[in-house]
């Protein structure tokens, strides 16, 4: 390095000391931005649940609380969104609702980034209770049924026969850089009592 | 001037200040840094620690994507057999755990006891457990690999060799314990009126490649042939756990015992057992301790009232409309012992070419030499050495005198290894003549190389065999197992393999010493009612101590059968009654096996290879058994048990990338289409690496600036 001038070595060390802080600052941005997100999101979910539709949670938010997941073994508590494109993923888990052969069964895909509010679907169990508050109030409990790894270029989920269905779906493996791999890591759980609004009786 | 100077000295001084103030932050980033480098260095050589802990066991484990493996603990074996009669049925349930936080396919090999016929293989992961099928092996590998491609659990239990499988197990959660319940049958040894039960109990993984596996000669050696790349390479994987694998895993026994008649001694070789009588040949047993720690095999061994010894032993199993028969016959004592041999004739034919230099030719002389004094003055004998030129002791096959003994010493001490390999001319050598009809003529070959001409010598084999029994012997790593095999069924003997050349003088002299002693030949059962069929058709013949075994399939049952032999040129037969037979649990599959070994033995001929499978795969799936076509597949109940509830993953339809409409009709794929994950770790790791640089280089920079300061 004898040939560098120790001017140039000096611009070296800025250059790296801010794209260090830039990098640093977006990789902490992230996670910070997924939580306190959530906390302003669980706000929007109270007036959401005293009768307001549509709520923002932000003034300029593109989208707005439509449910509320609870994994009460493991202590999780989190607004989901609607949608599952990337703007509202940042935010809390997107979803997406399809009924299937005009109500008579359901399956609703709810979407996280495996890094932030999904980190946890590697530690379910079958089994687990997964409870779903709708819009209305109404809690919905399903029971985990399986865990699949599904290549997403080339698998989709079938639209069930019967029941109500809840897919929590994550990128898989959990603990890897690359983050474009077609891996989705599926959680399939059924619903095992009735709702009480009759949208869903069937 | 002096102005000038000091505004110089200004300047230094305020740089200065900048520099210690920088200075301070780098060297608390460095600190820092260092701290988290040690941190890292720290967790990464405690996994690794953790990663050569685990691979003491059998279970290998690939997580998925990467051909990094690491292994799962084995925390138990429980052993259940339940024995009747020869026939011992055992559920072997072997616990693992993936001690990972990943994700991980468990790749298992392992060593069942010989002739084994394996029927179920069970798998318990998490809370579900999933039972097998038996399926032709491609099918078995396109369901498996279909399964584990769309992260449903799944396992393959593959048959390589007699004795040896390998089970793989697709989709195990990070933590999570995996249960492997094989249940399988074998027969009990019986030897100097002894029977005696053998379990490995280090199940130590054995090498398929080599073939160091010696008692797989009941097998069909096409399929040691049929491994394609894939296999091999994974075979080579295979070998890795073998070196870890000496930390003994405890193991819990219990076996339920019907001998089928009043023992006297019942006992293990090497444990400690608890046994409780329920009387008339019934017993339960039980490790004293309740939980051993060994790696010596299990051998339990009883013994039969000698007063009232048995002479036979029937088992009975009924499924469906056809009733099924095992039964065993004890060489009758005075009539059929060690004191009324057949008069027999043995021809050694010994390869004496050059690669047999060495310890080879040395262990096989020594084991010659035993059996050679073990010979009945009586008995007729020769030998016939080959390498590129023929040699034989004697122009004919002489009495087993002093003098004609002492002869073959001398010949036998004068053997030396060298040239090439011509076997054709001394086989012709030894087959030619034909002097003493009465006599058993027993041929012994022993090579330990490959063979160039296999079909003529097939022919040759097949023309002139005749009354002859052809015992063949291969030595060393590379014999050509395929036709030595071979040849020995076509000469109604057997092959017998010995990888380890230390060890061709103690197993040659042991096989040696046991055909030197035949009692009955030419067996056959006749069956006076009805119509049944007979597996083995020709029943070997009978050596001093051992019993007549065979099975037999009917219709409708069986009164009586007639069994018939030859000693020397008298008839002997015996009646043999099966109506009071003892119910026998998996008669049926024994049968079914020595079937499958009928059909293998009787091709030969490799034209007849696609009948052959089809056959065979009949009997097997019909049996559920494992055999060289067909594998047991572990397939998920749950989805397959309610339709209702299968809605999982299935392939997009071509073209389906967007989803739209969110009604959609039953069976109508949803693709995911959500970018589930961030880059913050990438990003993270960028910073940090970045940071780390401009420290190094800060830091260069400050070493540059004390150097010439120094200057």
């Amino acid at each position: 390095m004898r040939f560098l001038s120790d001017k140039i070595l000096k611009w070296i060390v800025f250059i790296l000391a801010v794209l260090a802080v830039y990098f640093l600052a977006t990789a902490f941005y992230i996670p910070v931005k997924a939580i306190i997100a959530q906390n302003l999101l669980h706000s929007a979910w109270q007036s959401t649940l005293a009768g307001d539709t549509s709520v923002k949670p932000w003034p300029w938010a593109d989208t707005w609380p439509v449910a509320r997941l609870r994994v009460p073994t493991l202590n999780i508590d989190q607004i989901v969104l609607d949608g599952d494109q990337g703007s509202s993923l940042a935010f809390g888990p997107g979803q997406r609702v399809h009924s299937v052969n005009d109500k008579s069964s359901g399956l609703t895909m709810i979407s996280a980034h495996r890094d932030t509010h999904f980190k946890f679907l590697q530690y379910v169990k079958l089994g687990h209770r997964i409870e779903l508050q709708n819009e209305f109030g109404d809690v919905n409990t399903y029971q985990i049924e399986d865990m699949q790894i599904i290549d997403s270029e080339v698998m989709g989920i079938r639209a069930p026969e019967q029941g109500q269905w809840l897919t929590l779906v994550t990128c898989y493996p959990f603990n890897v850089l690359d983050s474009n791999g077609p891996l989705r890591y599926v959680v399939f759980a059924e619903q095992i009592k009735p709702c009480a609004s009759e949208s869903c009786q069937s | 001037m002096l102005h000038q100077n000091n505004d110089i000295e200004k300047n230094t001084f305020v740089n200065k200040k900048e520099n210690d103030l920088l200075k301070v932050i780098l060297d608390v980033i460095q600190h820092v840094l260092i701290l988290i480098t040690f941190l890292m260095f720290f967790s990464f050589v405690q996994v690794a620690m953790a990663a050569a802990e685990d691979n003491q066991n059998a279970l290998l484990l690939y997580s998925t994507g990467s051909n990094e493996s690491r292994s799962a603990a084995m925390v138990r074996t429980d052993v259940d057999m339940r024995v009747s009669g020869m026939i011992n049925h055992t559920l072997l349930t072997q616990v693992f755990k993936n001690s990972r936080d990943e994700w991980v396919e468990g790749i298992y090999q392992f060593t069942l006891p010989e002739s084994v016929v394996v029927d179920t293989l069970r798998i318990q992961m998490g809370e579900r457990v999933i039972y097998s099928e038996i399926k032709s092996n491609a099918r078995a590998l396109t369901q498996y690999q279909n399964a584990k491609k769309t992260g449903k659990r799944t396992a393959l239990l593959e048959q390589h060799r007699a004795n040896i499988f390998s089970s793989k197990i697709a989709n195990i959660a990070p933590g999570e314990e995996v249960r492997i319940e094989i249940s399988f049958q074998y027969l009990v040894k019986y030897e100097q009126g002894e029977f005696k039960l053998r379990f490995p109990m280090a199940m130590l993984p054995r090498y398929l490649l080599g073939v160091t596996v010696s008692e797989w000669a009941d097998f069909d050696p096409s399929i040691l042939n049929g491994l394609n790349e894939n296999q091999l390479a994974n075979t080579i994987r295979l070998r890795y756990p073998v070196t870890g694998s000496d930390k003994p895993v405890p193991v819990s026994l219990h076996i339920e015992l019907d001998a089928g008649f009043p023992l006297v001694e019942l006992d293990s070789r090497y444990h400690a057992i608890h046994k409780t009588n329920h009387g008339s040949g019934r017993y339960s047993i039980r490790f004293k301790s309740g939980i051993v720690l060994s790696k010596r095999d299990f051998e339990l061994f009883w013994r039969p009232e000698p007063g009232q010894r048995p002479r036979t032993s029937v088992f009975h199993e009924k499924l469906g409309d056809e009733h099924y028969y095992f039964a065993m016959l004890y060489p009758p004592q005075p009539e059929l012992s060690d004191q009324t041999l057949l008069n027999k004739e043995v021809v050694y034919v010994i390869d004496t070419s050059g690669s047999m230099a060495g310890v080879s030719i040395r262990q096989a002389r020594d084991a010659m030499l035993t059996a050679l004094d073990d010979l009945d003055p009586e008995d007729f004998f020769n030998i016939i050495t080959f390498n590129t030129q023929t040699h034989s002791l004697f122009k004919q096959s002489r009495p087993a005198s002093v003098l004609n003994v002492a002869r073959a010493r001398q010949f036998i001490a004068l053997t030396n290894a060298r040239g090439g390999t011509e076997m054709l001319p001394a086989l012709k050598k030894a087959l030619a003549y034909n002097e003493s009809d009465a006599r058993l003529r027993q041929i012994i070959y022993l090579t330990d190389g490959a063979v160039v001409n296999e079909q003529e010598v097939f022919e040759l084999l097949r023309k002139n065999i005749q009354q002859n029994r052809l015992f063949t012997i291969g030595i060393g790593p590379s014999p050509n197992s395929y036709f030595l095999h071979n040849a020995a069924r076509i000469g109604r003997g057997t092959y017998t393999y010995i990888s380890n050349i230390n060890e061709v003088s103690m197993r040659l002299g042991k096989f040696l010493k046991k055909i030197n002693r035949p009692v009955l030949q030419n067996i056959k059962i006749e069956h006076l009612s009805g119509k049944a069929e007979v597996v083995p058709q020709n029943i070997p013949d009978l050596y001093a101590y051992e019993p007549v075994v065979f099975s037999m399939k009917a219709n409708e049952p069986v009164g009586v059968v007639n069994i018939v032999g030859y000693r020397a040129d008298e008839q002997w037969s015996r009646r043999l009654q099966l109506t009071d037979s003892n119910n026998g649990f998996g008669v049926a599959k024994y049968w079914a096996r020595q079937k499958i070994k009928a059909y293998l033995d009787a091709s030969t001929d490799m034209n007849k290879t696609k009948k052959l499978e089809k056959s065979i795969t009949a009997i097997a799936l019909k049996h559920k058994i494992m055999s060289p076509y067909t594998s047991l597949v572990v397939v998920d109940k749950s989805l397959t048990g309610n339709p209702s509830k299968r809605i999982y993953s299935h392939p997009i339809p071509a073209r389906l990338t967007s989803m739209q409409n969110m009604q959609v009709k039953t069976g109508q794929v949803i693709p995911l289409l959500a970018k589930t994950a961030t880059d913050t770790q990438l990003k993270f790791i960028v910073g940090l690496v970045s940071l780390l640089l401009a420290v190094l280089v800060r830091i260069f920079l400050r070493r540059r600036y004390q150097n010439r300061e120094w200057l």
